[in-house]
């Protein structure tokens, strides 16, 4: 999703390859830095605020942050899991996101939920642009 | 605990009153209370209350675990639950961890004191590799 975002079609196949998924298992979320292969500028950042995914998004970068699931994200129920979505906007209310996991999207949840699944990954985040 | 015996600008009384400790001693100077006299049996009750009231919260143990369990990994099928609390003979929370489907797959306990997980490298790798068979069999979303 965040490759498509910014322009570069990569195959899942591909992209397992790269970031070294296992089924089931997952990815381990620093390896995000391996997409600079496919010239993309990957600044991985931990305890980032909501002003610099504000500015991230205004600057049309691609923002991928790391949470961890609650009942009160669309499609999670109980289930409580660590997991990476692609913010699209911030709101006063609500923070819109795709989420890889579910068939629809995007999806909005309330911003208290989502900054509380978010700081439960100490507010991390991977800013994805194109490399100049 | 009983209600305290006060000792008023001691001296002489401070070592008569120590003989006797079946209640709690205050002491006091310039008219103001500034320690207490207790049995070594109330002393130690009240360490064991303070350890007893010093545990981590189950947010907390919730937290412990999954950074134990998860690492930095996203998209593991492994979802944690609520945490019971075992008071004995160690105190600590139980974090139940399930597949997507509800399976109980592993259980990690994490110390109401010191918060130290009760997972070894070894046992995580196992938990994972359970987690992966599972998800390539097809039995269990991934």
């Amino acid at each position: 999703m965040a490759l498509a975002q910014l322009g570069t079609v990569v195959t899942q196949a591909q992209l397992a390859q790269t970031l070294g998924t296992r089924v089931g298992v997952g990815t381990p979320f620093s390896r995000v830095e391996r997409l600079v292969r496919w010239n993309l500028h990957v600044r991985p950042v931990r305890r980032a605020s909501i002003d610099d995914l504000v500015a991230s998004l205004a600057a049309d970068m691609a923002v991928i942050a790391a949470i961890t699931t609650t009942s009160g994200l669309p499609g999670w129920g109980n289930i409580r899991t660590q997991h990476t979505v692609l913010v699209v906007s911030v709101g006063v209310e609500r923070i819109v996101y795709h989420d890889p996991a579910l068939a629809h999207g995007p999806v909005s949840a309330l911003r208290a939920e989502f900054l509380l699944a978010w700081s439960e990954m100490d507010e991390r985040v991977a800013f994805l642009s194109r490399d100049h | 605990m009983n209600e305290p015996k006060q000792v008023k600008e001691t001296g002489a009384l401070y070592s008569a009153s120590v003989t006797d400790l079946s209640h709690p001693i205050v002491l006091e100077h310039d008219g103001r209370p500034v320690a207490a006299l207790m049995s070594i049996e109330e002393y130690e009750r009240y360490r064991a209350l303070l350890k007893e009231h010093r545990r981590i919260s189950v947010l907390e143990a919730r937290r412990a675990a999954d950074r134990a369990v998860f690492g930095d990994l996203v998209g593991c099928a492994l979802s944690s639950g609520e945490p019971v609390w075992v008071p004995a003979p160690e105190p600590h929370w139980r974090v139940p961890y399930r597949s997507f489907d509800g399976r109980l797959l592993a259980a990690v306990d994490v110390d109401a004191r010191t918060r130290a997980v009760s997972l070894t490298d070894e046992e995580r790798a196992a938990l994972l590799k359970q987690v992966e068979r599972l998800a390539t069999t097809g039995n269990v979303p991934a």
